[in-house]
């Protein structure tokens, strides 16, 4: 289950080369108080709110990486990169998040129900004073945090142990790690290209796991499957699963 | 941890009835004056395809529950990922202007009915009204989204009229209608635009929890004509009269 280890080293290289260039915070386990739960994700009205992340009008990039190579992800470790919260009161920003998921024992087939069963699972988190919303496809992440929950002291670091927390009650995950920026739009922009390739691998999965005739020469993902090792291989089985 | 919006009951105002009455007027002015006490956050609904909401209250969301239903991209996927996807298309058409957070249904360009908008709008009012302190709704004209349980529980349902004849028809059908399809703690009718002389035959009222008066205005007609700040409309003897009548009703 490789399908992401090449985004995987890419996302890993634009966070190392943005926290060298403008330094980072990184939470353990153990190191992040306990944030309330709230009561459903509620809309937060802009004249409550104090904090935006990722509004419609800025950058966003949410993305969800999953491996299955042991040690990659450091458990329970959030990382920020750009102001917190606190820092940014009253303030709108961009906002890229990415959730790096260690699993074991995912058939490949299966590997398209997990990958879409994760990113439902987020929809779970609920942090009081926080209102998340995730665009179609999990591809941007808007997020409100009221002014209350700013004056209380909530950080980037709830947020991740939340995301966490939802993402560790499923079975096959082992580890999970948390990474966000909030600083320039270049920096937000930079995973963009990366992100649009990890939302074509996910589409390419949903189609494989989804479609029973595979024509690909009419597809719009045959070059990607091509090229692409373990698409190649999903693909190859399936078709010989359909004789 | 817990605020005071999660857990109170708000109050949610719908504004129904024939086209001409005044239903957006009075709308307007109820939005207005609930913004008078100004800890509270009101959810303003256009949810009239002719869009008269926006223009009265002078808030233009850049996006309407119809825009997304035209965006091919904005739902895609399968019922759990459109439904995520949903809370973000829907407060994305939020337009929010002091404590008055604005959606419109939007004017559907394409032929046919209606069924999938009013759906939209239905969703985006349960998801929303949560986070208001109230909720005021300015529905199409007719009955319609009515019968089509486009509202499914209100607290205060308004339905308004002006003193014809035909008005008092439609008020009656809306109120019989409303009895099958929509949960209210509250009925009550509005007769509006009532000129020196009219008379209202008790009749009209029969069947409503109460009923109120609204005279002709001229200043209201000066802001149709010639548009102006809304907050005027609360300037208005027509306000004036509404706002006692919210008053009974302890909404202001």
């Amino acid at each position: 289950m490789g399908i992401f280890d090449r985004d995987i080293s890419e996302v890993r290289e634009l966070l190392g080369q943005i926290a060298s260039k403008r330094g980072y915070k990184a939470w353990r386990p153990g190191e992040i108080n306990p944030w309330p739960g709230g009561k459903g994700n509620l809309h937060i009205p802009a004249s409550d709110t104090s904090v935006e992340l990722g509004p419609p009008e800025l950058p966003s990039i949410l993305m969800t990486l999953i491996t299955d190579n042991p040690g990659s992800i450091q458990d329970g470790l959030v990382s920020l990169m750009g102001p917190n919260i606190d820092d940014l009161a009253g303030r709108k920003a961009p906002l890229a998040k990415i959730i790096f998921i260690e699993a074991s024992g995912i058939a490949e087939e299966d590997l398209w129900d997990f990958y879409l069963g994760v990113n439902l699972a987020r929809l779970d988190v609920s942090l009081w004073g926080c209102m998340t919303r995730a665009s179609s496809g999990m591809r941007r992440e808007w997020c409100r945090i009221s002014r209350d929950a700013v004056k209380k002291g909530m950080s980037i670091a709830h947020i991740g142990a939340g995301e966490i927390a939802c993402a560790k009650r499923l079975p096959p995950v082992r580890a999970v790690e948390m990474a966000a920026l909030t600083g320039s739009k270049e920096d937000v922009s930079a995973f963009a290209e990366v992100a649009f390739r990890v939302d074509r691998v996910a589409s390419a999965l949903c189609k494989l796991s989804k479609e029973i005739l595979h024509d690909c020469e009419t597809c719009r993902f045959s070059d990607l499957c091509s090229a692409h090792p373990d698409l190649r291989r999903l693909r190859e089985s399936r078709r010989e699963g359909a004789g | 941890m817990n605020t005071s919006r999660e857990s109170a009951s708000r109050p949610v105002l719908l504004f129904c009835g024939k086209g001409g009455v005044g239903k957006t007027t009075l709308s307007a002015m109820t939005i207005q004056l609930l913004c008078g006490r100004g800890d509270r956050r009101i959810l303003a609904v256009d949810a009239d395809p002719a869009m008269g909401l926006a223009l009265t209250l002078g808030i233009w969301p850049e996006r309407s529950l119809d825009d997304v239903l035209s965006d091919e991209n904005a739902l895609k996927g399968g019922r759990d990922e459109v439904s995520a996807a949903l809370d973000y298309e829907i407060s994305g058409c939020i337009k929010e202007s002091g404590n008055v957070s604005f959606i419109a249904l939007g004017r559907p360009e394409a032929q046919g009915c209606f069924c999938a908008v009013n759906h939209l709008l239905k969703k985006a009012i349960e998801k929303l009204s949560l986070a208001f302190d109230a909720v005021v709704i300015d529905a199409e004209a007719g009955v319609e989204q009515i019968n089509r349980r486009v509202f499914d529980a209100v607290s205060h349902l308004f339905v308004v009229t002006d003193p014809t004849k035909k008005g008092a028809m439609v008020a009656d059908t809306i109120l019989s209608l409303s009895r099958r399809t929509i949960r209210s703690d509250y009925c009550a009718l509005i007769v509006n635009r009532l000129k020196v002389g009219d008379e209202i035959s008790s009749d009209t009222a029969a069947g409503f929890d109460s009923w109120c008066r609204i005279p002709e205005d001229s200043g209201i007609r000066f802001f149709d004509l010639h548009g102006g700040e809304p907050l005027f409309l609360t300037r208005t003897s027509a306000a004036a009269s509404i706002a006692s009548y919210l008053g009974d009703l302890k909404l202001i």
